[in-house]
């Protein structure tokens, strides 16, 4: 299904409407800006009807209460006005204070959206639109339809805006419709790992601008005084909750130690907790707990260091080294010594990785390790139970989304 | 076993580390006791039992999960292979001194292209006598570029003479196939004695999988290639035997080769009728030790007598895919080309 300025159309006319895009593009910049103001009030619109529940089937079916709430205010007129505010400093078109540069729109996005949160592809839209761009979609092969609806919805509330949005569900196989895309684009905002951001890279022009979401990885450390069986739990909670599927989940755990014997014991505390959150979830899929037990058992038969400590749908393992490494995610995980003096030096080869810390540690040091983890690259520090948790005004990977969607234009203001 | 403990260090070494001696095998029950080695084994590490020179023939997997297993074959191992394709495919009816035309839904050979399902297309067409190839992926100034036009007109061209046609390759090339012809709106019906023999699974097409009936229906239709010659092999370059389906479209075990299924989880063997990892055993190859392979297949084993084909040995189906299909992770960096996920 595809959202072309408005209408839904099948899949296979995606060629055609391809082909008639363009000039539809170079039409909607010859009518001018499209108001910040406009955007925000059709997103307060659609907060307005979600908090009244005019959505609760749509949005029930894909998210939970309180990331429907999330939504709501992120999409309220003033989380957006403050978004604009602390990202731009003035709305598109306008001036920043006290020069003559004018804030301008980049003019064409090309959206290479993420999949793994539901709705996620719809609000880089309207970040994209924020800045007044027109904005190309592409969406993840897993998407659920959310992004469809939900942009359609805006659409509904504000027709001025459906020139601005074009969704197409293209497969990523289908090369030349891609790069027909891109070709349009003044910038390709693509969400994704390594591999994907590669084949960006080969697929963009020259002249176009990539603005990448790359994959992050986020771990907590764990200082011994401040271990509690209250943080454990939450930790755990966040690690099955999460599924360690996101760039915020943890991934693994370090202690501050370098001695192995203090990890293993750990591992043996940290099990039945573990296993016990565990047991509250649905279990993973087939395909995917056959994966993880080939997983674990090839790196039986490879590998010579680290024990592993296996439970019901989870398993630890404590290894002698301060490596970064993903888990094989569902509460399988690793645990590691990573002395506080040597967290710099041990992590900073991750540096362009580096997201998200959860820290557990006395009030005291927080100041010190939370440095630390800045200085070696790291982007937020928190605790475990919020190591997900996105504040509305937060900062994407340490930038502001906003500000990679504009130009900052000079010339002579007539006024 | 023995033979690879003796000649492969690393292949002995497993076998210290998991504990097992070749006195524990002693029967067929034990089989389940040999350490399988998981094909992720064979893509990350090297592994052989004989020096190089000895690997008659060198191939590839297809690098569906992005890596590739690098395999070798003997020669002995090569020479008791092809006893065993000759009479499977004998038993299958699948040999013929007829001249035969071959549409091939897939690579045309050249150097380059080392994977095994470019080699076992090739080698199927020496089941008939071929009087001509054709490949839907031509090897053309060193790239592959699809070949509709040409298939399309070998269709034609061979629809008017008498040798039969067999259709090789992928599922998912033999519904494209049928699906431009439903677009075309043509059907062209090939004589009598022609066969759709289909391998090597969906692979990356795996969303647009559809069920075999649906597939054969649509052969049916646009080629007139009748359910009872449309057969399909099943085999992976860590394994290399040949299955073939019966008339009941089952993939019996033939005398060359045990298959098991382990659980999920813990990766012990399980009872015929549940699903689990499909672990494949030979003692076929001297090469390498591809004794007990652990594939990534879910597969249920089934006893045979329940196919009613009249083959009593057991019969297994493949019903998916190990993988982290509903992972979403950024960081495992594996995703589909351009399938971005984050936050």
């Amino acid at each position: 299904m595809i959202l072309y300025g408005g209408e839904l159309l099948e899949s296979s006319q995606t060629k055609q409407a391809l082909k008639d895009l363009y000039p539809k593009i170079l039409s909607t910049l010859k009518r001018g800006l499209l108001p910040s103001k406009v955007v925000i009030m059709a997103c307060h619109q659609l907060s307005k009807r979600i908090i009244s529940g005019d959505y609760q089937e749509l949005l029930g079916e894909f998210l939970t209460e309180e990331q429907i709430a999330k939504a709501a205010q992120m999409l309220s007129a003033e989380c957006l006005v403050s978004k604009i505010r602390i990202e731009l400093g003035a709305a598109v078109g306008e001036c920043l204070p006290e020069t003559s540069h004018q804030i301008m729109p980049l003019g064409v996005l090309f959206h290479i959206a993420a999949g793994n949160m539901e709705g996620l592809p719809a609000y880089s839209v309207i970040e994209g639109l924020l800045a007044g761009n027109i904005n190309i979609v592409k969406l993840p092969a897993a998407d659920s339809g959310l992004t469809v609806r939900l942009l359609q919805e805006l659409i509904r509330v504000e027709p001025k805006i459906k020139d601005y949005i074009y969704v197409f569900d293209t497969p990523s196989s289908h090369l030349e419709e891609l790069k027909m895309m891109a070709k349009m684009a003044n910038g390709i905002v693509v969400w994704g790992g390594d591999e994907t951001i590669k084949s960006v890279r080969n697929l963009a022009s020259v002249d176009t601008r990539l603005i990448e979401w790359g994959h992050r990885k986020s771990f907590t450390y764990l200082t011994k005084e401040a271990i509690t069986d209250q943080v454990l739990m939450e930790l755990a909670t966040h690690i099955v909750t999460t599924k360690q599927l996101l760039c915020s989940s943890c991934q693994g755990i370090y202690l501050d130690t370098d001695v192995i014997e203090e990890l293993e014991s750990f591992c043996e505390r940290f099990l039945p907790i573990l296993e016990n959150a565990v047991a509250k979830e649905e279990p993973p899929a087939i395909g995917t707990r056959a994966q993880i037990s080939i997983l674990l058992y090839h790196e039986e038969l490879t590998e010579t260091k680290g024990k592993l400590y296996r439970g019901k749908h989870c398993s630890l393992k404590a290894l002698p080294d301060a490596e970064l490494t993903s888990s094989y995610t569902h509460a399988n995980m690793w645990v590691r010594g990573l002395k506080r003096t040597d967290i710099i030096e041990k992590l900073h080869k991750n540096k362009g990785y580096l997201q998200t810390v959860g820290l557990v540690c006395q009030e005291k040091e927080w100041n010190e390790l939370s440095n630390y983890f800045f200085l070696a690259g790291a982007t937020k520090v928190t605790v475990p139970k919020y190591m997900s948790y996105m504040d509305v005004l937060e900062t994407h990977d340490g930038e502001y989304p906003l500000r990679r969607y504009v130009r900052i234009v000079n010339g002579r203001v007539l006024s | 076993m023995a033979f690879h403990n003796q000649h492969c260090k690393r292949y002995a070494q497993i076998l210290i580390k998991q504990g097992i001696a070749y006195a524990d095998i002693q029967s067929i029950e034990d089989l389940h006791r040999i350490p399988p080695l998981p094909t992720l084994y064979y893509k990350k590490q090297k592994i052989a039992s004989l020096p190089c020179k000895k690997m008659v023939i060198k191939a590839t997997s297809s690098g569906t999960s992005g890596s590739k297993s690098q395999i070798g074959y003997d020669a002995k191992g090569l020479y008791f292979g092809a006893h065993m394709v000759y009479r499977i495919a004998k038993y299958h009816k699948l040999l013929s001194s007829k001249p035969t035309n071959y549409i091939i839904l897939g690579y045309q050979p050249n150097k380059e292209n080392q994977a095994v399902t470019a080699k076992t297309a090739l080698g199927a067409t020496y089941l008939a006598p071929a009087k001509e190839r054709v490949y839907a992926l031509q090897y053309v100034n060193g790239n592959y570029e699809l070949n509709i036009k040409g298939m399309m007109k070998a269709l034609v061209k061979f629809s008017k003479q008498s040798n039969p046609v067999r259709i090789l390759g992928f599922p998912a090339y033999a519904l494209f196939l049928a699906n431009e012809l439903e677009k075309r709106k043509r059907r062209i019906i090939l004589p009598k004695g022609s066969k759709v023999i289909l391998g090597g699974g969906w692979k990356q097409f795996y969303s647009e999988r559809v069920e075999k009936d649906v597939l054969y229906q649509k052969l049916f239709l646009t080629l007139g290639i009748e359910e009872e010659n449309i057969r399909e092999f099943y085999g992976a370059v860590e394994h290399p035997m040949l299955y073939c389906d019966c008339k009941n479209h089952h993939f019996h075990v033939p005398i060359y080769s045990r298959v098991i299924v382990r659980d999920v989880d813990t990766l012990l063997p399980v009872a015929n009728g549940k699903v689990g990892i499909l672990n494949f055993l030979t003692p076929l190859m001297e090469s390498m030790p591809l004794t007990s392979v652990m594939t990534d297949d879910l597969g249920v084993l089934y006893d045979g007598a329940e196919c009613g084909c009249g083959n009593l040995a057991p019969y297994f189906e493949v019903i998916g895919r190990a993988g982290l299909r509903d992972i979403h992770t950024c960081t495992q960096g594996a995703e589909e080309l351009l399938g971005g996920r984050k936050k």
